[in-house]
């Protein structure tokens, strides 16, 4: 029955877009922009002093979407902890491996963990000028964390540490955004700051700033995310046991 | 003859319908949000597909180099906030898939009362 | 004049402060000052935007290559009702939660509900929409799964891969729509939709009405909603069903209305909205759990104002617009007392309640008041703004349109039945003795008696208010 209703829905969408299919997929591919885009790409160096466009739109055209996304991330990593806290019975005892990884795995994660941290910095720092910027630089950092845990030394995350750092993250972002109010146009998420030389690590007035923000809230709420899911009390006590 | 941006197109639809037809027949929850994730897939590649132009090059500036023909970049922005938030939804429903599992012992949506629709 | 930009800022740094500092006053006494600071903000901006909208910059980057919000006045008036309803719910959640457990965590979703709420109220982007639907939703999610008990945790989990394919309708069709605007501003895309094939632009509408319409808890994708708004804290259950779904559903058709009004996707809506209030009636009519039939009853009362926008007249605008407040202040109180009968008695069904006006008198009296205008009983509000719905309809006229007034009479028979059988249950003799009185704590009573004040007195505040609300009414098509 499900799977009737299913196929007839999905019947329906599709058949819907076989009808649309002149309208949708005209022959040819356009050889040249004539959509908002292209008049940002010409508005870019100059408004925003990025030389990645796109970094220009995330974080200063389309500054508000980022704002937002940053909440969803937020919001969702606050709505894991909550419902992890709620684990009782230990279903997920062996979901983690018990034993603690051995030597080289262990050694090998802590070796690594500085040189992914140094690439995600790196990666955050660069988003103006480089495709990446806040949030891959943020996803990497948090994967050095990840590493620690896949390789079974998962100590417990300082998790009051990083909800702070979630707060102050984020309070950090609105501040940028608010130093548009103390401009002559009173708007926010103005680029007030000194645009710098263009196409040089110090340019592009706030977004490097912005981006370290945004890397640093990803960072902390993926390595909430992962820790709490993992750190689930039935998970922790099967882990003590284990080694005693 | 069919063009580039014409085969990405089909492919995304084909991507959408594929997942939300996996979200409207499984019964594994776990199935479920793997067929949202299709889905999402799709739309993405949808937005990139959209944006893009014969010979386009990536929008990025560099030294010493003409603009040319750039591909759109407003729907790579678009895309990544999609991505963002098509994860912090993934990471909830898994998270309450879990605690599903925890309080029933089962992802079977047929066996879960409150889960017919 | 301060930026109204503060309606997202205020909420969201809020949310980030209590996050930092984690302390049950901080929260609490932020989650009460935010909401009446964003109200009187509200209250000062109206006057304004009576005469015109305003536009709002942002990033100092006109339309349409950065963001453009505006307030207007149907932006300002609902601002002010969610900045309202939200104090007053906090209000009744102080002695209402649990204390100690996740309380900080509560607020701080509750406020990102907030930011989202307003900033949906603001855009004039679709794009941007998007991305506060989706916050609402998310939040949304989470407030449902709080009780975290079998019937929450399926109920929030059923709501999000209903809201999740909403979502991915709604981006298929901003892709869709981006593609031949080659613009996100609302008004950009109303230009260039009307010269768009028609196949083409029917689709993205239907596609974005089916995306939004998971959110508005529109007919035939409304599912969710009974478990959802029933399993929720009630505290929770009064936001979603005071003021989410409504917000929502007033965004969703004001860009129906005016980006895609290319294509006439009115008659579609009517026929979506008298379906939605016969069957919201009908099921909420065999309930024999509170807070359940209070859900399915929102469903109706949902219909019954998408049918009043959807006369596409400025009457019809007006009285839906007028029902809306009414449901805010009725269906909050309603379920806010409920939440304080199911504290007091440990259960949902209505059977058990036998009595309960003699323990708690003043809370089971304000549910009457509550309870008779949301029926539409003569001197309370809802008798006014249902007949306004009616006679709108009637001066609309079309086979549709009457149909919908004997739909929604009809409902109005059901509605008095099935709340009637509650107010006797409520104050039938006690079976045991007369127990100790204990009406609500006086947080959430007064809570409760404000929102009751709203519809027994609002009655006599409406021809002030309709001369506020009659420009609001032009908000729903208009895209400034």
């Amino acid at each position: 029955m499900r799977k009737l209703t299913g196929l007839l829905l999905m019947g329906g969408f599709v058949l819907y877009l076989v009808s649309l299919v002149p309208g949708l997929f005209n022959a040819t591919t356009p050889t040249a922009l004539d959509s908002v885009g292209a008049a940002i790409i010409e508005d870019s160096r100059t408004t925003s002093g990025s030389a990645n466009v796109v970094t220009a739109i995330v974080v200063q055209y389309r500054g508000l979407d980022t704002l937002g996304e940053v909440t969803v991330l937020f919001v969702s990593a606050l709505g894991v902890a909550i419902l992890a806290s709620g684990f009782r019975d230990d279903v997920f005892r062996s979901m983690f491996a018990d034993d603690d990884g051995g030597f080289i795995l262990q050694y090998g994660g802590r070796l690594l963990m500085p040189f992914i941290v140094l690439v995600g910095v790196y990666i955050v720092a660069h988003g103006h000028l480089s495709p990446g910027g806040g949030f891959p630089g943020g996803v990497l950092i948090a994967t050095a964390v990840f590493i620690l845990i896949l390789t079974g030394q998962s100590a417990r995350m300082p998790h009051r540490l990083l909800s702070i750092l979630e707060g102050a993250a984020g309070l950090g972002f609105i501040g940028l955004g608010a130093l548009g109010f103390l401009g002559s146009e009173l708007s926010f998420l103005t680029n007030t700051l000194p645009k710098g030389e263009y196409l040089t690590l110090l340019s592009a007035g706030f977004i490097p700033f912005i981006y370290a923000m945004v890397g640093i809230k990803v960072a902390s709420e993926l390595t909430t995310v992962v820790s709490v899911l993992t750190e689930a009390p039935g998970h922790e006590s099967g882990k003590e046991e284990g080694r005693s | 003859m069919i063009s580039t941006a014409q085969i990405l197109y089909i492919t995304s639809f084909a991507l959408i319908v594929i997942g939300l037809y996996a979200v409207l027949s499984q019964r594994n929850l776990i199935r479920v949000v793997i067929g949202l994730n299709i889905a999402d897939v799709g739309i993405n590649l949808l937005l990139v597909t959209i944006g893009y132009v014969e010979g386009g090059r990536v929008p990025i500036f560099a030294a010493g180099q003409s603009a040319g023909t750039m591909v759109d970049p407003v729907p790579q922005a678009l895309v990544l906030t999609a991505i963002v938030i098509g994860f912090g939804v993934t990471a909830l429903m898994l998270t309450l898939v879990m605690r599903i599992y925890a309080h029933h012992g089962t992802v079977d949506a047929s066996r879960l009362r409150g889960l017919k629709w | 004049m301060v930026s109204p930009m503060l309606f997202i800022i205020a909420p969201l740094s809020a949310a980030f402060i209590m996050i930092l500092f984690n302390s049950r006053v901080i929260a609490l006494g932020l989650s009460l000052l935010v909401p009446i600071g964003l109200a009187w903000l509200g209250l000062s901006w109206l006057p304004y935007t009576l005469g015109a909208a305003q536009p709002i910059l942002v990033a100092s980057i006109p339309a349409p290559l950065g963001i453009p919000l505006s307030i207007d006045a149907l932006g300002a008036g609902m601002a002010i009702l969610v900045a309202v309803s939200a104090a007053l719910v906090v209000l009744y959640s102080s002695s209402y939660m649990k204390k100690g457990h996740h309380e900080v965590r509560y607020y701080t979703v509750v406020m990102i509900l907030l930011t989202s709420a307003f900033g949906l109220v603001l855009t004039r982007d679709i794009f941007n929409l998007f991305v506060f639907f989706e916050i609402l939703c998310i939040s949304s999610y989470i407030l449902v799964s709080w009780e975290q008990d079998g019937a929450a945790l399926e109920a929030s989990f059923k709501y999000m891969v209903l809201g999740s394919i909403g979502s991915t309708f709604l981006l298929v069709s901003i892709a869709l729509v981006y593609r031949v605007a080659g613009s996100l501003a609302m008004a950009d895309v109303a230009t260039a939709l009307a010269t768009a094939p028609r196949g083409y632009v029917a689709f993205a509408a239907v596609t974005f009405l089916f995306g939004v319409g998971v959110e508005a808890a529109i007919f035939p994708v409304n599912t969710w909603l009974p478990d959802a708004h029933s399993s929720a804290p009630s505290s929770i259950s009064a936001i979603l069903s005071g003021f989410v779904i409504e917000l929502a559903l007033v965004v969703a058709f004001r860009v129906l209305n005016t980006a895609f009004a290319a294509v006439d996707t009115l008659p579609l809506v009517r026929v979506v909205a008298i379906a939605g209030v016969i069957v919201g009636e009908m099921a909420a009519f065999g309930q024999k759990d509170l807070k359940r039939m209070l859900a399915y009853s929102s469903i109706s009362q949902i219909g019954i104002m998408l049918f009043a926008f959807s006369l596409g007249t400025q009457a019809g605008a007006q009285a839906g617009l007028q029902h809306l407040l009414m449901h805010a202040g009725a269906k909050s109180a309603l379920f806010l007392i409920a939440g304080y009968f199911i504290v007091r008695t440990g259960s949902r069904l209505i059977a058990d309640y036998a009595g309960l006006g003699h323990r708690m008198p003043v809370s089971a009296a304000l549910f009457g008041f509550a309870a008779l205008s949301l029926v539409g009983a003569p001197p309370l509000l809802g008798f006014f703004t249902k007949f306004q719905v009616l006679s709108a309809a009637g001066a609309a006229g079309g086979f549709t349109a009457w149909l919908g007034v004997a739909v929604i009479l009809f409902g109005t028979v059901l509605e008095t039945v099935y709340l009637f059988r509650v107010l006797r249950v409520l104050f039938a003799p006690a079976a045991s003795g007369s127990p100790a009185r204990a009406d609500m704590d006086w947080p959430a009573l007064a809570a409760v008696a404000l929102f009751t004040a709203l519809v027994v007195f609002g009655a006599l505040l409406l021809p002030t208010l309709s001369q506020m609300i009659g420009p609001m009414a032009d908000g729903l098509a208009s895209l400034l």
